[in-house]
């Protein structure tokens, strides 16, 4: 599986959880399943001109969260999920996100029909993606 | 003195005249670690530099490179290091071949085939003379020449200035190449504060001379945050704002307040909170802006920077 992992410069989302943002969305939308496995630090990195240091980092999280782990000397792969969090940690992320993005659409003047048609769509990806995994 | 690092400056200061240029800086380059200098034009980066290899002498204070004190660095030690001066000087006179030819000798590990590719990559004739090379021309010769020279310790002053996007980006390849060999550390100045973002894991800012953040680049961003209120009728007045312990900058626009905080916590919270605000949200904000407020409007304000690391005196 080969996933293309893009980093931005000059935005207020750090370079290293950029990296973690889009594996968890490759995995959350099923670009990216259990047992792929990751570029190794070393050729992401040099891809990304970023410090391997950076991209240790967002291996560690990812280790951390549990959404992959490292094969001694093959490198990192992608894993079942467990939820990893508490009851309560995960209401705290979802409204965090939740917050997050209705700040962002707050100026856009759609209807709030409009929004809740696009965000269905997006929730049922995610959410029939897991109905076939299980 | 902390043993894992290859550069150690205690104190430097420097006055030209009666100007102190460098006030009372001190910090250390860890082993393997790529640190960015940042600072605004005259902040005395380059000072700082020049003191440290020894090639001006500091009003008081010191240094060291792999524990030799930069006023007495010897050859041996000089050959494993590999600076890269500001604005890239060069004998005019001679032509790259002849200048490669030269710099080769003072380097007992030089790598000449390096030296060919990166001028080879620079699309640098041999027998041109280098008083006739571009900026950025010139730029990419004195990469070569202190790739070539295999060092332990590369120190760049402003490397980047005058190299097209292209020649920047092969630059923090480079980097990235170097940094992939633990051994290596890295010590560059610099305003690219995307390339800083992409490459640096410490950096230190100095402004008017005096040094005012010193940790990793992740601390830095993690504590300058913007924080958003709202206000039931009009937000406080700016000084008022200002008094907020922290507050760099501070923007007032009809019910709202933004304002960008150095060490954001709990109690600054509540301060906005006492003040009528609501809805008090707190986020990340770029590296550039950050850095833009940090140094932007100096000296208006006393707060505790001691989190980043910064000596206070």
């Amino acid at each position: 599986m080969l996933l293309d992992i893009k980093v931005r410069t000059g935005s207020a989302v750090p370079i290293y959880q950029q990296i973690i943002d889009q594996v968890k969305r490759a995995v959350a939308t099923g670009e990216l399943s259990p047992g792929d496995q990751l570029p190794s630090i070393r050729a992401l990195s040099k891809k990304l001109t970023i410090n391997p240091n950076t991209v240790t980092k967002a291996y560690s999280e990812l280790i951390r969260e549990a959404v992959a782990e490292s094969r001694s000397g093959r490198g990192l792969f992608i894993i079942e999920r467990v939820q990893f969090y508490s009851e309560e940690e995960r209401l705290k992320r979802l409204e965090t996100a939740i917050d997050e993005f209705v700040n962002k659409i707050a100026l856009l003047d759609f209807d709030a029909k409009d929004i809740w048609n696009k965000l269905r769509v997006k929730i049922k990806e995610i959410s029939q993606r897991k109905g076939q995994d299980e | 003195m902390n043993d894992n690092s290859v550069i150690e400056i205690n104190n430097f200061t420097k006055y030209f005249g009666n100007n102190c240029v460098v006030d009372h800086v001190s910090f250390s380059v860890p082993q393997g670690s790529i640190f960015a200098l940042l600072g605004r034009n005259g902040s005395g980066k380059s000072t700082i530099i020049k003191m440290l290899l020894g090639i001006i002498k500091p009003t008081y204070g010191s240094a060291s490179i792999y524990g030799c004190c930069s006023s007495q660095l010897t050859n041996e030690i000089r050959s494993r290091i590999g600076y890269l001066a500001e604005g890239h000087p060069l004998y005019s006179w001679m032509s790259v071949k002849e200048i490669c030819y030269f710099q080769s000798k003072f380097y007992p590990k030089w790598n000449r085939k390096l030296c060919e590719e990166i001028c080879d990559f620079f699309d640098l004739q041999p027998k041109t003379k280098v008083g006739k090379l571009s900026r950025g021309e010139r730029a990419g010769l004195y990469l070569a020449l202190t790739l070539a020279a295999k060092p332990d310790l590369f120190i760049f002053d402003d490397p980047m200035l005058g190299l097209d996007p292209v020649a920047s980006h092969s630059f923090l390849e480079m980097i990235v190449y170097i940094a992939e060999n633990h051994k290596c550390s890295v010590l560059f100045s610099s305003h690219m504060l995307s390339g800083v973002e992409r490459i640096a894991d410490r950096v230190a800012v100095v402004d008017k001379g005096v040094l005012r953040v010193n940790c990793p680049l992740d601390t830095f961003r993690n504590q300058i945050k913007q924080v958003t209120a709202r206000f039931s009728q009009l937000p406080p007045q700016m000084e008022k704002l200002e008094q907020i312990p922290g507050v760099l900058r501070g923007v007032r626009e009809q019910q709202h307040i933004l304002l960008t905080v150095a060490n954001y916590n709990a109690e600054i919270k509540k301060i906005i909170e006492d003040l009528g605000g609501v809805d008090i949200r707190c986020s990340d904000m770029p590296l550039e802006d950050a850095f833009i407020d940090y140094l932007g409007r100096k000296g208006m304000r006393n707060f505790d920077i001691s989190e980043l690391g910064a000596t206070t005196l």
